[in-house]
Formats: C-alpha cells, sequence, structure tokens
C-alpha cells in the first residue's frame, strides 16, 4: 500500500462532526421538540457552499489528520500499512508497540481463517487471563464474546458437516455458558438449529456461516484485546465516524436541511 | 483416580425431534418448539457442572503430564491444559476432581528448583486460572497445597524475565482478587471498589456473600502477611512493567482488611513510591497521545491504594494528609484535587479522588464543609450517578451511590449539597423504579437488586433529617408503594432497605401524620417478627416513631400486639434491640390514654421496674425508663397510677439513684422525675408546671448518629 496524505472524506468526517455541532447549537432555539410542528417551516441551516466554506475553515492539520490514520492502522491491527505509512508521512511509531501489534494480526488472521484453536492458544499466550475475565465479570458484552469465540469453533464443525463432533462440543464446552445468561442459550439454540438444516448456509441462520461473523469475531476480540492491555478500543477514526452521524441524526430530528454526509467513506455531500 | 469419562451421545436420526423435521426445515420446528416448550421455557434448569469429570481426552492429557517426558513435550502439554481450562469452568471444575492440582503442585516445586522459566510461566497461568473460579473447595485447596508461598518464594529469585514476574504477580493478584476471599466488590473490574460492610451491619446493601472460609489462616491476605518481610519483596517489582505495578498495588489494595493490614503496608512505606508512580502517570496522561491509556488504568488503581490505605484508619488519613510529593512540594491531597478540577475525566479517576476525601472527612481528618469533600468529592459524585452512561457499567453506579450512602449518613449538613440538582433525585426515583430502562444492555437479577438497593438506602439516608427533603422523597408517586414491593421481596437487602427508607422518614412528625398508613403498619408488623434479626432491629426502630401518639399507625400496631411484642425485646440477648423495646415503650406511653399506660406497667410489671431502677447499669437503657415513668405518670394520671408503685417506695428508690454516680443525663431525669413526683403529691394550687416531656424519636441505626444529636423531633 502506498500511503499518501488523508483522504478527503478523512477530512470530511472530522470537520463534518465540527459543522454539524455548529448547527445543532445555532438552531437550537428555533425548537426545543424533536418533532416538527406541521405548520412550521422547515429550517436551512446552510447552503451547500456555505457547508464546504465552513469546512474549509476548521484548518485541521495534515499532521492531525495522519496520526487519525496511523491510530486507525494500529488499532486495527494493520502493521505493515502502518509502518509503510508511518515511513511516508514521517510519524515515529516510537511509542507503540510492535509486537503487541503483531499479536493482535496473527490472532484476527487465525480467526478469519477458521483456525479458531490457534487463536485460542494465541490468545492464551498474550493475554492469559481475558478469557476468563469475560466469564468473571458481569458484562454482558464480554460473556457473550465468550460465547461468540467458542461458537465459532463449533460453527466450523458444523461446516465440515462432523455433526457427532458438533454436538458433542457443543455439550462438553458450550453448555456451560448456556447456563449463565439467556442470551447466550439462545445464541447456542441459533447455531444449533442449523444442524436441522440441510443446507445450512441458506438458512435463518445461516449468516452464523458466513466469513463476516468470523470477520465480526474477531474484531471483537481485537476490542477485548485493546481493553485488555489497558488501550482505547476503538480507533478515533471510528469514533469520529460514529459522532458524524450522531450529529447528523441530530440534525435529521430537528428536521433540519442542511448539505448531509451521504457517503462518508466517498465524502460526498447530498445537495442541500 | 477415579472419573467419569463422558459417554458419546448416540445419535439416532429417527428418534430425535429436531432431525424429523430436517426436510420441513425450521417452521415445523419452531410449532413444536413453541407448543412443547412454552410451558416449560422460563422453568427451564440447567445441569450443574460441578461435579463433572474430564472427557476421555482430558484424561489423556492429564496421564501425558505425569508421565516423564522431554521439557519441550511438557511445555506442549501444559499449554493444552492451559487453552482448555481457561475460560471453562466445566472444564476446571473436572480437571480439579481428577487430581490436577496436585500435580501442578509437583510440577511446580520440580521446575522451582530447575527455574524453568517457559514452563512456570505456563503452570503460573494454570493456577491463575483455577483461581478465578468461584468454588471454594478448589480455592481451599489451592491454599492448602501452598501455592502462595511458592509465587512468593519464586519473587525473590533474580531473574531476567519480566514475563516471568508478570506471570507470578497476576496468578497472585488472582488469588486476592477472588470473590471467596476477599470483599466481593474488590474484583478486576475498575469499578468494583471498597465496600463498607464491615462497619455498617445493619447496611447490608453493600453484602449479600458470606465467607465460606471457616479458618482465617486460608485468607490469602494473611499468607502474604503474616511474615512481614514478604512485603518487602514489591517494592523491587514495581519498576517493572505496567503490568506489575498495576498487579502488586492491587494486591495491596485487597490486603487493606483491618487497621492492622493497613498499618503493616504504610511501614513498607509504598506510600512514597505509590505517589511518585501517581504523579508521574498523571503527567504522561496530560500529553496528547493516541495509543496508550495504560497511564489512565494505572492512575486510577494508585487512587484505589489511596482509597483502601486510608479507609477508617485515622492514623494514615492523618498521614496521607500531610504526605508531600518532595519533587513538587504539592502535597497528596492537592495531587489528587487537581484530578478533580479536570472536566472530562475519566470516570474511574474521578470516583477514586472523590472517595479519597470523602474516606479523610469519615476519619475526621477533613471536615464535611472542606472544600475537598462538599464542593469536589461530593458534587463529583452526584455527578457521575446523573451521566446518561457510564461505559453502561452498572457496578459503578453502584459504588457511587454506596460512597454516597457512607458519606451523608451522619454529615446532614451535606444533604442539601447533594440535591443541589434536581436530576439527582430525578435519576435515583428512575433507578429504583425502572433500572431496567436505564441500562441498554440486559442486567442480570442480581445487579438489578443491588442497584435497587442502593438507591433506596440513598434516599433513606436523605430522608432522615432534614424535613422538606422528606418531604419531597416521600411525595413522589409510587415511592411508597415500590419500598413496599422492595420489603414484600424475597430479598433481604431490599427488605433492609425499605425498612431504612420507612425509618428516615419515621422521624418527622408530619410524615407519621400523613405517609404512615395501614399497609406500612403491616409490614412493620411483618418485619418486627421476622426470624432476621437485622430485620426486626429496623422494624423496632421505626415502630419507636410509629407508636408516637399523632402517628396513624399507632393504633393499627397496638391492635397488632406490638406491646407484647416490645415487650420481648426488653429480655432479647440483642442489646440494641432491648433498647429498642424501652424506647418504643416509652414513646407508646407519652400523651397515652391510662389504659394503655396500665397495659405498659403490668406488662413490665411493678417488680420489675424497681429491679431495674436498682440495679441496670446500662446508662442507654436507664434513660428511656426513666423517661417512661415520666410519660407515665402525667399529671391527670398520676393520682391513678402512683400507689401502684407505693409513692414513697417509689421516691426512696430514686433519690437513692441519685446519690449515685450516674451521667448527668440520668442525673437530671431522676431530679426531674423526683420533682414532678413530689409537686404531684401537693395539694393541686401548690403544683409546679411539670418541665416540658417531649417524645424523642428515636436515633438511626445508621452508626454515625449518636443519641443526642436526634433527641428532638423534627416538627413543622
Amino acid at each position: 500500500m502506498h500511503a499518501h496524505f488523508a483522504q478527503p472524506h478523512q477530512a470530511a468526517a472530522a470537520a463534518a462532526v465540527a459543522a454539524a455541532a455548529m448547527a445543532v447549537s445555532n438552531t437550537s432555539s428555533t425548537s426545543s421538540t424533536s418533532e416538527a410542528h406541521a405548520l412550521t417551516p422547515v429550517h436551512h441551516t446552510a447552503t451547500k457552499t456555505e457547508w464546504m466554506e465552513a469546512i474549509e475553515q476548521q484548518r485541521l492539520e495534515r499532521s492531525t489528520l495522519n496520526r487519525l490514520i496511523i491510530n486507525y492502522l494500529v488499532t486495527e491491527g494493520f502493521k505493515e500499512a502502518a509502518e509503510k505509512f508511518a515511513e511516508e508521512a514521517g510519524i515515529s511509531l516510537n511509542n507503540i508497540d510492535l509486537t503487541s501489534l503483531d499479536e493482535r494480526l496473527r490472532i484476527r488472521e487465525a480467526i478469519e481463517t477458521g483456525r479458531i484453536q490457534d487463536a485460542i492458544s494465541l490468545i492464551n499466550t498474550k493475554a492469559p487471563e481475558l478469557l476468563d475475565q469475560n466469564r468473571q465479570l458481569a458484562f454482558h458484552l464480554k460473556q457473550k464474546k465468550g460465547l461468540l469465540f467458542q461458537q465459532q469453533h463449533l460453527i466450523e464443525l458444523i461446516r465440515s458437516n462432523l455433526i457427532d463432533e458438533a454436538l458433542t462440543y457443543a455439550q462438553i464446552h458450550l453448555a456451560e455458558f448456556a447456563e449463565e445468561e439467556i442470551k447466550m442459550r439462545q445464541e447456542l439454540e441459533k447455531t444449533m438449529a442449523l444442524l436441522v438444516f440441510d443446507k445450512p448456509l441458506e438458512s435463518p441462520y445461516g449468516y452464523l456461516m458466513q466469513i463476516s461473523h468470523r470477520q465480526q469475531v474477531a474484531n471483537e476480540i481485537n476490542s477485548a484485546l485493546l481493553i485488555y492491555q489497558n488501550d482505547e478500543s476503538e480507533s478515533d477514526l471510528s469514533m469520529l465516524v460514529r459522532m458524524a452521524t450522531y450529529m447528523q441524526e441530530k440534525l435529521d430530528n430537528k428536521q433540519l436541511r442542511y448539505p448531509k454526509l451521504v457517503d462518508i467513506a466517498g465524502g460526498k455531500l447530498e445537495d442541500s | 483416580m477415579h472419573s467419569k469419562v463422558f459417554q458419546k451421545p448416540k445419535i439416532n436420526k429417527n428418534s430425535t425431534d429436531q432431525l424429523i423435521f430436517r426436510e420441513d426445515g425450521l417452521t415445523q420446528l419452531r410449532k413444536k418448539t413453541k407448543s412443547e416448550n412454552e410451558p416449560e421455557k422460563n422453568k427451564l434448569i440447567m445441569p450443574c457442572y460441578d461435579d463433572d469429570r474430564p472427557t476421555q481426552q482430558e484424561e489423556l492429557l492429564i496421564r501425558k503430564l505425569v508421565d516423564n517426558v522431554e521439557q519441550h513435550e511438557r511445555i506442549q502439554v501444559l499449554t493444552e491444559l492451559k487453552n482448555l481450562i481457561i475460560g471453562s469452568r466445566r472444564c476446571k471444575l473436572a480437571f480439579y476432581h481428577a487430581g490436577i492440582l496436585e500435580i501442578l503442585n509437583n510440577l511446580l516445586k520440580e521446575y522451582s528448583c530447575l527455574i524453568s522459566i517457559d514452563i512456570l510461566v505456563e503452570i503460573l497461568d494454570c493456577i491463575s486460572s483455577f483461581a478465578k473460579v468461584n468454588n471454594k473447595n478448589l480455592l481451599n485447596r489451592l491454599i492448602e497445597l501452598g501455592f502462595i508461598e511458592q509465587i512468593l518464594s519464586l519473587l525473590t529469585i533474580q531473574i531476567d524475565s519480566n514475563h516471568f514476574y508478570e506471570s507470578c504477580l497476576r496468578c497472585l493478584r488472582s488469588f486476592f482478587l477472588s470473590k471467596i476471599f476477599s470483599n466481593p466488590y474488590l474484583t478486576p473490574t475498575p469499578y468494583i471498589l471498597l465496600s463498607d460492610d464491615n462497619k455498617h451491619d445493619t447496611i447490608t446493601v453493600l453484602s449479600e456473600t458470606e465467607s465460606y472460609l471457616s479458618n482465617d489462616k486460608y485468607l490469602p491476605v494473611n499468607i502474604l502477611l503474616e511474615n512481614s518481610q514478604n512485603l518487602d519483596i514489591f517494592p523491587r517489582l514495581l519498576s517493572i512493567s505496567k503490568s506489575t505495578q498495576i498487579s502488586i498495588i492491587e494486591i495491596l489494595c485487597c490486603a487493606c482488611v483491618n487497621n492492622e493490614r493497613q498499618n503493616q503496608i504504610v511501614e513498607t512505606d509504598f506510600i512514597q513510591s505509590i505517589m511518585h508512580l501517581l504523579v508521574e502517570n498523571i503527567l504522561y496522561h496530560n500529553k496528547i497521545n493516541l495509543v496508550s491509556v495504560t497511564n489512565e488504568y494505572l492512575v486510577g488503581v494508585c487512587l484505589k491504594f489511596f482509597c483502601s490505605i486510608c479507609y477508617e484508619n485515622a492514623a494514615v488519613a492523618r498521614q496521607l494528609h500531610t504526605t508531600v510529593f518532595t519533587q513538587t512540594n504539592e502535597t497528596l491531597c492537592e495531587i489528587i484535587s487537581s484530578l478533580l478540577n479536570k472536566t472530562n475525566q475519566p470516570v474511574v479517576i474521578s470516583y477514586y479522588a472523590s472517595k479519597f476525601f470523602i474516606n479523610l472527612c469519615k476519619t475526621k481528618v477533613l471536615s464535611c464543609d472542606d472544600s475537598f469533600v462538599s464542593h469536589k468529592s461530593l458534587t463529583t459524585l452526584v455527578h457521575l450517578c446523573t451521566k446518561s452512561t457510564i461505559n453502561k457499567s452498572i457496578h459503578l453506579y453502584i459504588a457511587c451511590f454506596d460512597t454516597l450512602i457512607y458519606l451523608l449518613n451522619g454529615n446532614n449538613t451535606l444533604h442539601h449539597t447533594a440535591m443541589y440538582t434536581e436530576q439527582f433525585l430525578n435519576k435515583l426515583f428512575c433507578y429504583l423504579f425502572a433500572p431496567t430502562k436505564i441500562f441498554n444492555e440486559t442486567i442480570d437479577e442480581a445487579m438489578l437488586i443491588q442497584i435497587r438497593t442502593s438507591t433506596l438506602t440513598l434516599l433513606a439516608v436523605l430522608s432522615s433529617y432534614h424535613e422538606d427533603i422528606k418531604k419531597r422523597i416521600a411525595d413522589q408517586d409510587n415511592l411508597i408503594s415500590t419500598a413496599i414491593e422492595c420489603y414484600r421481596s424475597n430479598h433481604r437487602s431490599l427488605q433492609l432497605a425499605a425498612l431504612c427508607l420507612f425509618h428516615g422518614l419515621s422521624r418527622s412528625v408530619h410524615q407519621l401524620r400523613t405517609t404512615f398508613n395501614d399497609t406500612i403498619c403491616d409490614v412493620l408488623l411483618d418485619a418486627v417478627k421476622s426470624s432476621d434479626l437485622s430485620l426486626v432491629k429496623i422494624a423496632s426502630s421505626v415502630i419507636s416513631n410509629t407508636v408516637l401518639e399523632f402517628s396513624t399507625c399507632r393504633a393499627r400496631l397496638l391492635s397488632g400486639g406490638i406491646l407484647d411484642i416490645l415487650l420481648a425485646f426488653l429480655t432479647h440477648p440483642d442489646h440494641d434491640l432491648s433498647i429498642n423495646g424501652m424506647w418504643a415503650l416509652r414513646n407508646l406511653s407519652y400523651l397515652s390514654t391510662l389504659k394503655i399506660k396500665q397495659d405498659v406497667i403490668h406488662g413490665l410489671t411493678i417488680d420489675r421496674i424497681y429491679s431495674l431502677l436498682e440495679q441496670c447499669t446500662d446508662e442507654r437503657f436507664l434513660i428511656c425508663l426513666l423517661s417512661l415513668l415520666r410519660n407515665i405518670f402525667n399529671e391527670k394520671d398520676t393520682q391513678i397510677i402512683l400507689p401502684m408503685f407505693n409513692s414513697v417506695k417509689l421516691l426512696t428508690t430514686l433519690q437513692k439513684m441519685r446519690e449515685k454516680n450516674y451521667s448527668v443525663e440520668i442525673s437530671r431525669e431522676i431530679r426531674i422525675l423526683i420533682d414532678h413526683l413530689n409537686s404531684s403529691n401537693a395539694a393541686p394550687r401548690q403544683r409546679l408546671p411539670s418541665d416540658p416531656v417531649n417524645p424523642s424519636c428515636r436515633t438511626s441505626l445508621f452508626p454515625e448518629y449518636a443519641c443526642d444529636e436526634m433527641d428532638e423531633l423534627d416538627c413543622l
């Protein structure tokens, strides 16, 4: 991958957050309720030109945008990309633990290629308390992660049509999760339901067997590992995208018209 | 070694219901599931895995461990074992039943001599995982086998391997953080903090977990600190890595179980080194960095340590108050208060920084009107409670509430400050009435009960003193009915919290006249007959107030047989309950009818009254008895009642008591009673007006309230 400076959409995301925040605060006096009255005229916050001018005025430093990209690449575990980008952008990676990054990458690859046992082994080497802590804590999300992780191994067995092994595995390794919480039990039931279909991939629970489900599990494990090592579990860029979405929802709720960012990836604005 | 091996399930494709529907697909399965299983859905009882044995494969693994194999093979087997047990309670218990702990113990001893780092790390990671299981037999076995001592011994070895020390300390930390051994609220989760339950027995909001240990020697803290030199191991290890720092500090936090242990830790001079870590990481945290928030966690852990070390320990609290960081000449208080000055601080840091000053306040090192307490810590906690989400962590809400209970109980001057925002009360009501609406994720019932208990108790504390706050709380729609519903739940902590609320409200004439209805009376009558002493004691405190003459509850309580119950309390072995009994009788007799007074006297009996006057040495009991007599000998009834006592004998007894060396308060009561009786004996025109006889609300069971602070009713 060739490193290059921030794409417009990344700058747009950051600037859109700031512009949207301004729009919300400027229009807060127009309506105190989220529902527009039938006779209330729709307010325009700005034309597209004015909006773009506001974005341009934000003066985001290139170095800030580059740090955003590095942060994203490091958080998501793209080590090689991070190294190359850092080299081209002249950013130092001295304060980043690249070994840890490497480990997370290997874990992600193991999950995404279906080598769940390898992934378990790698996780238990890197973070021996992680999967135990996921049981101990009362946080529903961490318990769900634990189940998802084991569930993926079960799904791989079903995918390979090893029904007997799948049943045995579920009985031995997953049933205990089901006794802890009803949601886990429901997740297990969905997984076991795959057994009744000739073509599990085409069943209502077929999504569990999609590669995307592996990616979902890999993302959740990656987040858990970052939390475990006391790092931010989400990249700053992801947070900015969420903030931009949130701000736009706020403006939409107020029935305000503005140049909406309709394609965050492409940085495309809607015509107002 | 006997074990039951799992039988492989025999799958008969024609017999299992699920597979019959293989061609029909999911719809049929849904129909079948719904019709057959629906009645059972909510009654599904999952099997227990505690008695499970290892599978064949797992048995094989155990054999490999025991066999004499090459080191690299041994590492492989240990890794496989580790991968099986981590994250699986079933596996841990199954291996435990198969004797794995003894095997690991032998291996640990063997390889400690050889100092084989890789194998030791694998063994320690396995033990660390076992120590996380919530099974007292397993944990006791770990302790019996001496794993903690072995780990401490390993930590003294000089090895060039950070990984090794980190593994040792992680393992040790697992023992200390175990719910079986330690305070159930001190867990790896940063939001779970100290419990205050060792001082507030009647407020059981914080702990429903009993200690499973029958012998103190099994407590990890006692093993660690029985030899004070063990603490000397840690300072050297603090400099190794952030992981070792976090582990050591959390172990020290867990070790602060009482004043003795706290003092031991202070003597090892951890305060300066941890303060150094705190400052170092605050400075780093302040710099812009996009990569690591480890420093935030470390700051939180350091603050947790300072909270733990000074908790209920005035000497240590005073020491911390004057501790100075020599490099910057700032006091520890100034350093920690700077964290409260910053907005958008991580919630854990805000919480612990606040709790530090609150602990100083509760040990009287800081007054409650100190700005660190009233303007910073209290307002920070209130703000944290009203934040819409705190990482969706219910634990932090509970911790905030419990800390506010701890602070506000006995510091009524802070009650209005705590209510500076209406949003705070509204949030409390939301948490009480509908906690599931606040939290995005489903919370389990135990958490639900905890947060409702903490909320209700906090409302009880807030309603215990100021009349305007009482009114605001009592007037809230559905509060009383919810409190009644909480009492009627099967959960003791909720029952206690509900009774605490009734007690707080009962300390008001207005509330006694308006809020206390027949349903509450029935609750009190039920609670006072409970087999649970804590419930009885709190109920008796409420009843002490609700038997007053102007209370709407009085008639119902009397018809419910409260007099006999109170008389029975007088001889109860529990001292507080006997005091409450006499106190309630005193209040009952105030402005009472002749009949009730006679019933009280007959219940007590004249002989017993004299016996108590002559022999009782308990001052609180005596004050209540003397006040009771004052109430009984109300002007209009004195002529009828006095002959029952033989006035000469009574006066003589009282005169003799006057000559004894009682406290000022008792002497005053005796004098007033004598004067009253003498004036009663005189001709009507010679009678002096008697002193106004004020009934007194029973003071709160919340320990901070001393008897004489709340001697007057809160009258409008």
